[in-house]
């Protein structure tokens, strides 16, 4: 479509936004699944080839500069969100607990998603980001599922949210490294000074979190609304935006910015004022993976995405169930955290976007698109599997607590 | 009453007051300022959820069960309840006001209240002498009903 049709297609893409996500609350889904395969229906690659009345074919949304940046604007305000709302001195509190759990349903998954990724790819980079992609939950749906189900107020609520935290924590580590290994060009030599470039940059932003306290205190006193999230925004953006100019991960570096926040007094007026930003950008990211995703692509994919589920699903439900046990829960409540936690979303997706970024670069073209197709699909089977396992979970218990016991 | 605390990140806060008969009342604080109100009938059993309330709502339903409810009067007209509902009144004659140059034990007849304290200048004039005559510019403080107490402000300040 013309340039000047380009507000019309941000139209669009926020009407179709705005419908799927009524839809998908209707029927008591995760509106994640739903914002992708709008911005799938509306892509080159679906509407495009449809002949419509009077506007004839080609007719899409294209990935202009607004949509892109808008996507990664999503992906980072949803890592601030992680790092806001992110608590040191709570997670040191529990830690052993969350320790526990958080080792085993990394060492089953991450461990299992290594040995799959290595079997169908041959190499150990592709390895390392299918490991990624099947290993972390995903947050926002899960804490969204609990919230809904009333589960929040139970006792399986504690192991699910505590490993979810170890996951953030490991996944900020992950990306950090990931972007340095995909974007960093090839060769050892190479790698090592991308690796050593992001960990420095990381290792100069948690210095200043920790002793900049009082400076970003300052920043965010006595200031209006207005001012108050032009400021955060501006702050964090820069970082994010720096950070990507010089090959570290944006989501990083916008995780920190957050957790720099989090120990200011204005944690809740922040978090009161972003939400709106965060949400409208997420919902343009989510759209965004839709739109760059190409449904033919499944179909190469469709067993990879398959035989993934069949092994990962099964991971996730046993390492959840240990973890549960960890926090001495009885069969019926660790069957309920196993089940939760099969849940994947926003995260794999983000790593899915750093994989494809990296196509040509330390991967191959067709390594990056594969994994990324994968990934959106598996994403897509994941986060409504996870819900649904949520929903009806109460058979699986029934069976759980006879075959197991208490 | 025990009440146990725990952390959900990335959500809020967790409090479980057990009640009698090993109820439990759970609150969820979020950290968006929203309150849930969940309540089980035993320590296994699943919460149910009674209650979704805004930071606003939780505070009002807070502020009651704490046995504090106040509600605040309308601002314009200065009075005090006493217990068992006689209204303290004071208010200042004007100079239309109908009431001056009233006697007190009139006024009293007039309408149906105790006049308790007049300030004349920086006087203060009490007892209730019968030949004390109500000035412009006396501030009157009167007991009595709250229709009556109003109907003497009206007066006072020249609206009747």
């Amino acid at each position: 479509m013309a340039t000047e049709n380009l507000l019309l297609e941000v139209g669009v893409m926020f009407a179709a936004i705005g419908l799927v996500g009524a839809l998908a609350t209707r029927i008591r889904q995760s509106v994640i699944p739903f914002y992708i395969l709008s911005g799938m229906l509306l892509s080159p690659y679906i509407l495009g080839r449809i002949d419509l009345p009077i506007l004839g074919t080609g007719q899409y949304v294209t990935e202009s500069d607004f949509i892109y940046v808008g996507a990664e604007l999503g992906i980072v305000f949803l890592l601030f969100f992680l790092g806001l709302e992110f608590n040191l001195d709570r997670l040191i509190e529990s830690k052993d607990r969350i320790g526990k759990a958080g080792t085993i349903d990394l060492v089953i998954n991450f461990g299992v998603g290594f040995i799959l990724g290595f079997a169908l790819f041959r190499d150990p980079l592709p390895a390392f980001i299918v490991a990624g992609i099947v290993y972390i939950s995903s947050s926002a749906i899960i804490t969204k599922s609990l919230i809904d189900r009333g589960w929040i107020a139970n006792d399986e609520a504690g192991p699910m949210l505590g490993t979810l935290v170890y996951e953030d924590l490991f996944i900020a580590i992950y990306l950090a490294v990931l972007s340095a290994l995909v974007l960093g060009g090839n060769g050892m030599g190479d790698m090592a000074m991308s690796i050593g470039i992001a960990l420095g940059f990381i290792l100069v932003l948690l210095l200043a979190v920790y002793f900049g306290t009082a400076w970003f205190e300052r920043t965010l006193t006595k200031t209006s609304n207005e001012s108050m999230i032009l400021r955060v925004i501006g702050i964090t953006v820069l970082i994010a935006g720096a950070a990507l100019a010089l090959g570290v991960s944006e989501a990083v570096a916008a995780f920190f910015v957050g957790m720099a926040f989090s120990s200011t007094d204005y944690v809740h007026e922040l978090e009161h004022l972003l939400e709106p930003v965060r949400d409208t950008f997420a919902a343009i990211f989510f759209f965004w993976i839709g739109l760059v995703t190409d449904p033919l692509l499944f179909l190469g994919v469709l067993a990879l995405i398959l035989i993934a589920a069949v092994i990962t699903t099964p991971t996730k439900l046993i390492s959840g169930f240990l973890g549960g046990r960890v926090y001495k829960l009885d069969t019926r409540r660790s069957t309920r955290v196993g089940l939760g936690m099969t849940t994947r979303g926003e995260f794999s997706l983000i790593i899915a976007a750093i994989a494809l970024a990296g196509g040509g670069l330390a991967l191959s073209e067709s390594t990056a698109d594969t994994i990324y197709a994968f990934a959106v699909g598996y994403v897509l089977l994941m986060s409504i599997l996870g819900t649904m396992l949520m929903q009806y979970s109460g058979p699986i218990e029934s069976y759980a607590s006879r075959r197991l016991g208490e | 009453m025990k009440i146990q605390e725990t952390d959900l990140p990335g959500v809020g806060k967790k409090f479980e007051l057990e009640l009698p008969d090993r109820e439990q009342i759970i609150v969820i604080a979020h950290n968006t300022g929203k309150r849930e109100l969940y309540h089980r009938t035993k320590a296994d059993a699943d919460g149910e959820l009674l209650l979704s309330l805004s930071d606003q709502q939780a505070r009002n339903l807070g502020v009651i069960l704490e046995g504090a409810y106040f509600q605040p009067t309308s601002g314009d007209d200065i009075s005090t309840q006493l217990p068992g509902g006689t209204v303290l009144e004071w208010s200042t004659l004007t100079e239309n006001s109908e009431l001056v140059g009233r006697s007190v034990p009139t006024l009293c007849e007039e309408i149906d209240l105790k006049v308790v304290l007049i300030r004349r200048e920086s006087e203060l004039i009490t007892g209730d002498p019968p030949e004390v005559e109500l000035a412009q510019g006396d501030m009157v403080v009167v007991a009595g009903e709250r229709e009556n107490c109003d109907q003497f402000d009206r007066q006072a300040s020249g609206q009747e």
